[in-house]
C-alpha cells in the first residue's frame, strides 16, 4: 500500500508537536487498516500515544506490537507504562513486546510495565 | 376514543406510581405583605446597596427607570387577541413595578396597576382558544410568557397603595383564577390536554408551574401551590424526571435546558420567600418513563435542583460557548441573573467563574442578588471525576451517559484552570432522539480549536422559517453520514420542521467508550435505529493538537454513504484536483441547498486545507433566547454578547482522509442557521461497508 503517512507540526503554534496517519499492512485483504500515533508530547516528556484501527502489526516506539485479529486498541506510552484501551467490540489476543494480553468487550484498561516487557 | 381510554389508563397507572413527594405546605409561609415573590423587601434592599456601589448596576438601573418613564409617556393600548404585544406589554407592566421598588416613586406603581387592572377588566373577555389561551391564540407557552410578568408586576406594586381591596379581588379573581386555568389540568385522566407532552413533561410544562405557582403564592392559594410544586407534573416530578441524571433537561438542547431553568428559577425563588428551599431538596429520581417518550437511565440516587445550573459547566469549549445541537444555540447558559442567584443559594465558586467578566448592563434581575465572590471564582475539571448523579468526568473531558454527549477537552497543564482558549476540544453528539427539538444527527459533531467552531453546528433555523425544516432537520446539515441521500430517521424524506419518533420506534445512539488520560481522549459511539439494516459507528480520538475520525458504516446491502463536514473557513488548498460541477447533489433533504459545486475522484489521500480569511466569525452572533421562545423571531429577548472571536489570518485546519478507492470528493457551499453561506466538504463512497478515516488538524500560523 502506498505511504500515505500525515506529518503535522506545531499544531497549536506552541509546541513541536507530531503527529502521522498512516494506512498499515493488514493481514485480512480489503480490510482498511490505520494507525494514528501522536508523539505530540515527545518535546514535554509525557508520553506518546498510539491508535491502531483495524491492525494486526506494528512497530511502534522500537516495540512490536501485533494482534491476533485485527484490532482497533488505543495504546498511551507514559512514565514508561503501557496503557491499552480496547475499542468498542474489541477482543482477541493483544502482544506488545514480550507481554500477551487478553483483550475482551468490555474491558476498559490494561497497564503494562514497560520492564515487564523488556525481562520477558 | 378508544385510544383516549387507553392513555387515560396509562397516565393513571403511571400516577400510581410517581413518589409521592412530601407536602411542601408543611413549611409554606406566606409573608403578610407583598412584595414577597421573586423580589422580596431584602431583595429590594440590595439592589439599592448595588446601585450605590457599583457602576454596572447603576447603569442597569438607569436604563431601566428610563425605560419606565418612556412607558409612562404613552397611553396604554390594548392589543388584539394574539398580538405579540401582550407580551410586551406585561413586560412594560413589570418594567413600571421594578422601577416602583427601585425609586419609590408611586407614577411606575400607577401605570403598573393601570395595565393590570385592565388586563382584570377584559381577561374573561378573550375567547378562550383550545382551552390554552385567551389573550394568546391555542398555544399555552405563549400565554404563559404574558401571564408570568402579570404576576410578577402585581406582587410588586399590589402594597404600593395604588390598589384599593376591591381591585385585588377584582385582580384575583378575574384575572388571575381565570388565567391558572390555562394552565392546570386538573384531572390527568379526563382532561383532553393530558394527551399533550406540553402538559407533562415538556419545557412547555416548566412554565405552566411558574404560573400555577406564582398565581397560588401571590393569592394565597395552596392548591395551586401544591400542584405547581407537587403535582402529578409539578417542579419536583421536572428535576426528577425531566432532568436526566447527567444534569441536561431531556430534550437534550442546551438552550431549552436554559430555556426550562428560567421558569424554574423563578419559581424556585418566589417559593425560597415563602418558605420553601426547592434549592436544596433532595428528589427521588423518577425511572417510570412516561409514555415512553424517552430513555430513562435507571435509578441513579435523587436528585437536586442544582444539576440545572451545573450542566453547562460540562458542556462548554473553552471559550464558554457550547455546541448547537438539535434546536440550540452556542450561548448554553441561562443568563446572568441565574447564576447571581444561584451563587447566592449555592455559593458555588464555578457560578462566580461563569460571572467573572460577563457584562450585566442589560440584566435588571441581576441587580437584586448579591455581588459573587469574585477573587475566589474557581472552576475547573481536573480532579473530579463526576457530575450530575452519573455524569464522568476523566482529566478535562466529560461524558453525559444519558443525554448522549462526550465532550474531549486537550488536557490543561495548568491544573487550577480551564482548558486553554485556544486548545482543541469536539462534542460528540450520540444520545436519544430529545423530542421534537431534536434533529436527525446521530453521531455528529462539532470541533472546537483556536476560539472558533472550526466544524459548527448550526441549531436550527427560526421557527417561522421553511428553512428549519428543510435544512437545519436535514441531516445533511450537520457533520455526520447521510445514507442514500436521505436523512436519519424519524425525518427521512420529510419537512418536518418538528420531526418526532413513531414510538416504540426510536432514534437513539449510544455511546460506549469513553476515556481520557492527561496526554489522549477517546469516544466512540453506535446507532442501528437510524436507517434499517445499517449500523453505524464513530469512534473519536483526542491526539493531543489533532482529532482521529473514524466512521465505519456497515450493511449487507450497497448503499451510498455521504460523510459530511461543515467547515467555517474557506478552501485554500486540496490534494486534489476538483473541477465545477454544474449538476446539483440532489433536490431534497437538504441537498438542495448546496450549489457551488466542485467534484473530484481519488484513489490517494484526501488532503484539505481551510483557512480563516479575515472575516469575523459571523456565525456567532446569534440572539440570546432564554427571554423568550427560543429561536422564535421576532420577539426581541435581551442581547447576551459572546466573546470576541479573533480572526487571525493563517489560521487553519487540515482535514486528511486515507484513501479508499473510488472516493468522491465534492465541496461546495450550503446556508447555516440563516442565508449566510458557509463551505461543505462531503466524501461519498458507494459500498456495503466503509471506514471514512480522517485527521482534523487545526493549527495557529502560516
Amino acid at each position: 500500500m502506498e505511504d500515505s503517512s500525515v506529518m503535522v507540526q506545531s499544531a497549536s503554534g506552541k509546541d513541536t508537536n507530531h503527529i502521522y496517519l498512516s494506512p498499515v499492512e493488514n493481514v485480512f485483504q480489503g480490510e482498511l487498516g490505520v494507525v494514528a500515533r501522536s508523539e505530540a508530547a515527545a518535546a514535554t516528556g509525557i508520553g506518546w500515544t498510539a491508535t491502531l484501527v483495524n491492525v494486526t502489526r506494528f512497530n511502534f516506539l522500537d516495540t512490536e506490537i501485533a494482534a491476533s485479529k485485527p484490532m482497533t486498541v488505543f495504546i498511551v506510552y507514559r512514565n514508561k507504562h503501557w496503557i491499552v484501551t480496547p475499542g468498542p467490540e474489541t477482543s482477541g489476543k493483544l502482544t506488545i513486546g514480550a507481554h500477551t494480553i487478553e483483550v475482551k468487550p468490555g474491558d476498559k484498561q490494561f497497564e503494562v510495565p514497560d520492564d515487564m516487557l523488556r525481562v520477558q | 376514543m378508544k385510544q383516549a381510554m387507553r392513555f387515560a389508563i396509562v397516565v393513571s397507572l403511571v400516577l400510581l406510581f410517581i413518589p409521592a413527594y412530601g407536602s411542601t405546605l408543611s413549611s409554606l409561609k406566606i409573608p403578610s405583605k407583598h412584595p414577597y415573590l421573586f423580589f422580596n423587601a431584602s431583595s429590594v434592599a440590595t439592589a439599592k446597596e448595588n446601585i450605590a456601589k457599583y457602576p454596572w448596576a447603576r447603569k442597569v438601573s438607569g436604563n431601566l427607570i428610563s425605560e419606565a418613564n418612556d412607558i409612562l409617556k404613552k397611553p396604554v393600548v390594548f392589543p388584539a387577541k394574539g398580538d405579540i404585544e401582550h407580551q410586551i406589554l406585561a413586560r412594560k407592566a413589570e418594567i413600571l413595578a421594578v422601577a416602583y421598588l427601585l425609586t419609590d416613586d408611586k407614577k411606575y406603581a400607577d401605570k403598573s396597576a393601570e395595565i393590570i387592572l385592565k388586563y382584570a377588566d377584559a381577561y374573561t373577555n378573550y375567547p378562550l382558544t383550545r382551552m390554552r389561551g385567551r389573550v394568546m391564540w391555542g398555544e399555552s407557552l405563549q400565554e404563559a410568557l404574558w401571564f408570568y410578568r402579570l404576576v410578577l408586576a402585581y406582587d410588586e406594586v399590589a402594597d404600593s397603595g395604588v390598589f384599593t381591596s376591591q381591585q385585588k379581588k377584582h385582580v384575583e379573581d378575574d384575572l388571575m383564577r381565570p388565567a391558572v386555568k390555562i394552565f392546570k389540568v386538573d384531572d390527568y385522566s379526563s382532561d383532553p390536554r393530558a394527551e399533550d407532552i406540553h402538559f407533562r413533561c415538556a419545557n412547555f410544562q416548566t412554565w405552566h408551574n411558574l404560573c400555577v405557582g406564582l398565581a397560588g403564592l401571590c393569592i394565597g392559594d395552596n392548591e395551586m401551590i401544591s400542584y405547581a410544586i407537587d403535582g402529578p407534573y409539578g417542579f419536583k416530578h421536572e428535576i426528577g424526571h425531566d432532568v436526566r441524571d447527567d444534569d441536561v433537561f431531556w430534550e437534550r438542547s442546551l438552550s431549552y435546558h436554559g430555556f426550562a431553568l428560567f421558569p424554574l428559577d423563578l419559581l424556585a425563588e418566589s417559593s425560597y420567600h415563602c418558605g420553601i428551599d426547592l434549592f436544596h431538596e433532595k428528589i427521588p429520581d423518577i425511572i417510570e418513563d412516561v409514555r415512553d417518550n424517552y430513555a430513562v437511565n435507571g435509578d441513579n440516587g435523587p436528585k437536586t435542583f442544582k444539576m440545572m445550573f451545573d450542566a453547562p459547566f460540562y458542556y462548554i469549549f473553552p471559550d464558554k460557548t457550547g455546541a448547537d445541537v438539535a434546536d440550540s444555540e452556542r450561548e448554553v447558559f441561562a443568563g446572568n441573573w441565574n447564576y447571581r442567584l444561584a451563587y447566592q443559594r449555592y455559593h458555588d465558586p464555578k457560578y462566580a467563574w461563569y460571572l467573572k467578566g460577563r457584562d450585566d448592563s442589560n440584566d435588571y434581575r441581576s441587580l437584586f442578588f448579591k455581588q459573587p465572590d469574585l477573587e475566589n471564582a474557581d472552576f475547573h475539571l481536573q480532579g473530579q471525576t463526576k457530575f450530575g448523579t452519573n455524569g464522568v468526568v476523566q482529566e478535562d473531558s466529560t461524558l453525559f451517559p444519558s443525554t448522549g454527549y462526550t465532550v474531549l477537552r486537550q488536557p490543561t497543564t495548568d491544573k487550577s484552570g480551564f482548558p486553554d482558549l485556544d486548545s482543541l476540544a469536539l462534542n460528540f453528539n450520540c444520545g436519544p432522539f430529545g423530542g421534537g427539538h431534536g434533529h436527525p444527527d446521530k453521531l455528529s459533531i462539532v470541533l472546537y480549536a483556536n476560539q472558533r467552531q472550526w466544524l459548527p453546528d448550526f441549531g436550527s433555523f427560526d421557527y417561522d422559517s421553511p428553512m428549519k425544516g428543510e435544512w437545519t432537520a436535514q441531516t445533511v446539515s450537520h457533520n455526520t453520514v447521510v445514507v442514500d441521500q436521505i436523512s436519519q430517521y424519524p425525518t427521512g424524506t420529510g419537512n418536518e420542521a418538528y420531526p418526532s419518533e413513531a414510538l416504540p420506534k426510536k432514534a437513539i445512539g449510544k455511546i460506549d467508550l469513553f476515556h481520557a488520560d492527561p496526554i489522549t481522549s477517546i469516544t466512540s459511539g453506535w446507532t442501528d435505529s437510524v436507517y434499517d439494516g445499517i449500523t453505524m459507528r464513530r469512534t473519536l480520538v483526542h491526539l493531543g493538537q489533532g482529532i482521529l475520525d473514524l466512521y465505519s458504516l456497515k450493511s449487507s446491502q450497497p448503499h451510498v454513504y455521504d460523510y459530511v463536514l461543515h467547515i467555517d473557513g474557506r478552501l485554500a488548498d486540496s490534494t486534489i484536483t476538483l473541477s465545477p460541477q454544474a449538476e446539483k447533489l440532489g433536490d431534497r433533504c437538504g441537498y438542495q441547498f448546496i450549489d457551488n459545486i466542485k467534484h473530484g475522484l481519488s484513489d490517494k489521500l484526501v488532503e484539505t486545507t481551510w483557512k480563516i480569511v479575515g472575516d469575523p466569525n459571523r456565525l456567532l452572533h446569534q440572539p440570546n433566547p432564554y427571554e423568550n421562545h427560543p429561536r422564535v423571531s421576532g420577539q426581541g429577548g435581551e442581547e447576551s454578547p459572546l466573546p470576541d472571536v479573533p480572526s487571525t489570518p493563517g489560521d487553519t485546519l487540515r482535514i486528511v482522509t486515507l484513501p479508499v478507492s473510488g472516493t468522491e470528493i465534492f465541496v461546495g457551499n450550503s446556508i447555516t442557521n440563516t442565508e449566510t453561506r458557509t463551505p461543505i466538504l462531503l466524501l461519498r463512497r458507494k459500498s456495503a461497508e466503509t471506514t471514512f478515516a480522517s485527521l482534523m488538524l487545526p493549527y495557529k500560523g502560516v
